[in-house]
C-alpha cells in the first residue's frame, strides 16, 4: 500500500496491480472501497510516488512475478504454481 | 485638579459624572476584555478543531504512508490560517515535522488530534497538534473592546452634555440669580427675592420663600434692635452727662492704685485740665495728687483688708498755706465678676470748708483785734504743756496796762484799739519765738515762757517788755499816748502746779506792782511776800528782788 517499499531481503519491491481482481483484492485487504484506495493512490502519485504497474489478468501477473524476483502481485488462488512464493492468502 | 477649580456647581457635577463614567467604563472594559479573551480562546479552539476536521484525512494518509511531503503540504496549509501559530505532525513511523509562524504564544493550549489509518484500522498512527495564535485572539479582542468602549462613551458624553445644560438652567442659573439678589439686598430693606417663574413649587421655590421669611424676621429684629440701641444710647448719654457734670470726682483704680478711669470733674478738683485725662491713666493715684501719698495708700490697704468704705480728708499735692487744697476722699474695694479687685472712690473738694473751718478755729482761738490767742486757747496750751515731760522752768506773766483806761477815755476807742494792737506787737517782739502771748481781755495780757532754765531769762524779758511798752505810741492823727505796764510773775512749779494756781499767784503779784507805783514786775517770795521790781527809768525800788 506504499507504506513500505522494501522486501525482507532488502531489495526494492516492484508491486503489480491486476485490473480483474483489483476491487476484490483491496476490498479484502483494507476493507475499504476501491474509490478510497484510488483517492489514496492519487494523493501518493501526485507527490511523485510510482503507482503499482497494472496488468490485465491472473496469467499476466503470474508471468511478471515469475520473470522478476523483485515483483510482488496478487492472483486468484487457482493460478498459483511452484515458481512463485505465497506471502499472504486472503479469503 | 484644574477641572474642579471652576466653582460652578453644574461643571463640578458633570466633571464628577464624567470621571465616574470613565472609571466604570474602565472596569467594564477590563471585565469584558477578559470575557472576550475566554470567548476568543473558545472560538479559536472550535476553529482549530474544524481545521483539523478538514485536513484529517490527508494528515492520516501522510502519517499512514510516512510521507513527509504530504505532511508538509498539510502543515503549510494549516499555517495559512490566522488562528494557527504552530503545527506539529508526528507518526509512529518516525515522521516528525514542526512548523510555526509569528510571535510565540503564551498561555495557549496545544490542541492534539490522534491520526488513524485511512483504511479503517482503529489504531493511532500519529498525532497532529496545533497551538493557536495569541495575537490573532488579542487583536480581535482589542478591536472588539475598543469598539465597545467607544460606543459606550458616546452616549455617556452626550448624556453628560445634556445634564450640564439641564443643571445649568435648572439649578445654577436660578441659584446665581437668588444669590445675586440676596447680595444686593441691604440689611433692613423691604426688598424681597422675586419667585422664579418655573420653580414656584419645587425646592428652589421653597428656598426663596424661606429666604424671604428669614429676611422678614431679620428686618423685624433689626428694627427692634434699632429701637433698643436708641434707648441704650439715650441712657448712655444721660449717664455720661451725669458722669461728666457731677460735682463729685469719681475714679477707678486697679489693685496697685493705678488710675483706670476718672471723671473730668476729678481732674478739675485736683487742678488738672481735661486734656490730661489720657496721660494720667496708669499712673499712681496716691503719688500723683496727694501731699502725703502714704495716707491714701493706707486707706487702700484698709479698704482691702476691712472691706469697708474708707473716708478721710486729704491734703493735695499743690496745697499752700495761702491756698489750702483739701479733698474728702471715699475709697472702697470692688470685686468684678471675673474676680479682679479694683478700687472705686469719690473725691469732694472741701478746700473752702477747710478754709472756713480754719478761719473759724482761728477766730475762736484768737482775739479779733490784736490777733493774739484768747484766754481759753492760751490756758489750753499751758495746761497741755504743764502735763508734758518738759514742763519744768515754765514762767507765767500776768500783764495789765497802766494808763490805758485814761487814754481810752480821752482819745476814744479807736485810739485805744491802736494802743492795744501796738502793745500786742511789742509784746510779741519781746518774747522768744515759741513763747505764747495772749490777750485775756481789756488791757490784760498773759505771757507764757517755756523752757526758761534760768529765772533771770524771765526777769530780762519782763524788763524788756516794760521798756518797750513805755515807748510812746503815736497814732496817724498825731496823737501821742504814753502807757506803762505792771507784770506779775509766777514760776512753775514753785507758785503752783496748775494753770489756775499759777495765774492766781501771778495776778496777786501784778496787783502788788500796781499798788507799788506800776511800771514794774513783781513775784511772790518764799515767805509769801511779794517783791516788786521797778524799771530803771524811774527811781529804783529799794526792795530787793528775791532769788530762786
Amino acid at each position: 500500500m506504499g507504506r513500505s517499499s522494501a522486501l525482507p531481503n532488502g531489495r526494492i519491491a516492484k508491486p503489480i496491480n491486476q485490473s480483474a481482481l483489483r476491487t476484490t483484492f483491496y476490498q479484502k485487504l483494507t476493507a475499504s472501497s476501491i474509490e478510497k484506495v484510488d483517492a489514496y493512490w492519487i494523493q501518493m502519485t501526485a507527490r511523485g510516488l510510482t503507482a503499482p504497474q497494472l496488468l490485465s489478468d491472473n496469467e499476466a501477473v503470474l508471468m511478471a512475478v515469475n520473470n522478476d524476483t523483485d515483483a510482488i502481485g496478487y492472483i486468484d488462488r487457482k493460478y498459483v504454481n511452484n515458481h512463485v512464493r505465497i506471502l499472504l492468502i486472503l479469503n | 485638579m484644574t477641572l474642579f477649580s471652576n466653582k460652578s456647581l453644574h461643571y463640578k457635577l458633570v466633571s464628577y459624572g464624567f470621571l465616574s463614567a470613565l472609571v466604570f467604563l474602565c472596569i467594564i472594559t477590563f471585565v469584558s476584555f477578559h470575557l472576550e479573551v475566554n470567548n476568543a480562546n473558545h472560538k479559536a479552539k472550535v476553529m482549530i478543531n474544524q481545521l483539523m476536521d478538514t485536513v484529517e484525512t490527508t494528515a492520516a494518509i501522510a502519517v499512514y504512508a510516512n510521507n513527509s511531503q504530504i505532511a508538509n503540504d498539510v502543515l503549510d496549509g494549516l499555517l495559512h490560517n490566522d488562528v494557527v501559530h504552530k503545527v506539529t505532525m508526528t507518526s509512529d513511523g518516525g515522521l516528525f515535522i514542526e512548523k510555526m509562524k509569528g510571535e510565540p504564544a503564551k498561555n495557549q493550549k496545544e490542541i492534539i488530534r490522534e491520526l488513524f489509518s485511512p483504511f479503517g484500522e482503529k489504531k493511532s498512527l500519529g498525532q497532529l497538534s496545533i497551538i493557536p495564535a495569541a495575537d490573532f485572539n488579542l487583536s480581535e479582542i482589542q478591536h472588539a473592546v475598543i469598539i465597545n468602549a467607544l460606543t459606550a462613551l458616546i452616549p455617556i458624553g452626550l448624556t453628560l452634555l445634556v445634564m450640564l445644560l439641564v443643571t445649568h438652567s435648572l439649578f445654577s442659573k436660578p441659584l446665581t440669580l437668588i444669590s445675586n439678589t440676596l447680595r444686593d439686598i441691604l440689611a433692613g430693606e423691604q426688598e424681597r427675592i422675586e419667585p422664579l417663574e418655573n420653580n414656584k413649587n419645587n425646592e428652589l421655590g421653597r428656598l426663596i420663600v424661606n429666604i424671604n421669611k428669614i429676611l422678614d424676621l431679620k428686618n423685624t429684629k433689626l428694627s427692634t434692635q434699632n429701637i433698643l440701641r436708641k434707648r441704650v444710647e439715650s441712657v448712655e448719654k444721660k449717664l455720661r452727662n451725669i458722669f461728666e457734670s457731677t460735682s463729685a470726682g469719681l475714679f477707678l483704680l486697679d489693685k496697685e492704685g493705678k488710675i483706670l478711669t476718672c471723671t473730668p470733674t476729678l481732674l478739675k478738683i485736683l487742678g488738672y485740665e481735661d486734656d490730661h485725662l489720657i496721660a494720667i491713666n496708669g499712673q499712681s493715684f496716691a503719688t500723683l495728687f496727694f501731699k502725703e501719698p502714704m495716707q491714701f495708700q493706707k486707706m487702700m490697704q484698709n479698704a482691702l483688708a476691712l472691706e469697708q468704705l474708707e473716708a478721710r480728708d486729704l491734703m493735695l499735692h499743690n496745697d499752700t498755706k495761702e491756698n489750702p487744697l483739701w479733698v474728702h476722699c471715699l475709697v472702697s474695694k470692688i470685686v468684678g465678676t471675673n474676680g479682679i479687685i479694683r478700687f472705686e472712690g469719690v473725691i469732694f473738694d472741701i478746700s473752702k470748708r477747710v478754709a472756713a473751718e480754719k478761719a473759724m478755729h482761728y477766730e475762736a482761738n484768737h482775739d479779733a483785734l490784736t490777733g493774739l490767742l484768747r484766754r481759753n486757747a492760751a490756758e489750753l496750751h499751758a495746761t497741755k504743756h504743764l502735763a508734758s515731760t518738759n514742763s519744768a522752768a515754765t514762767i507765767l506773766m500776768m500783764l495789765d496796762l497802766d494808763g490805758f483806761k485814761q487814754a481810752n477815755d480821752t482819745y476814744g476807742h479807736d485810739v485805744g484799739d491802736i494802743v492795744l494792737i501796738q502793745t500786742a506787737r511789742r509784746l510779741e517782739a519781746c518774747v522768744r519765738h515759741n513763747d505764747i502771748v495772749c490777750r485775756l481781755g481789756g488791757d490784760e495780757f498773759l505771757i507764757i515762757l517755756f523752757n526758761c532754765d534760768a529765772v533771770s531769762t524771765g526777769f530780762n524779758i519782763a524788763s524788756n517788755i516794760i521798756t518797750a511798752i513805755r515807748v510812746p505810741i503815736t497814732t496817724e492823727a498825731q496823737i501821742t499816748v504814753n502807757i506803762g505796764v505792771s507784770i506779775g510773775i509766777a514760776l512753775f512749779p514753785i507758785h503752783g502746779t496748775t494753770v489756775e494756781t499759777l495765774l492766781k499767784s501771778a495776778d496777786e503779784a501784778m496787783y502788788e506792782v500796781k499798788r507799788n507805783g506800776k511800771n514794774g514786775y513783781g513775784i511772790k517770795g518764799k515767805n509769801g511776800k511779794i517783791s516788786v521790781h521797778r524799771t530803771a527809768v524811774q527811781k529804783r525800788d529799794q526792795r530787793s528782788i528775791p532769788s530762786y
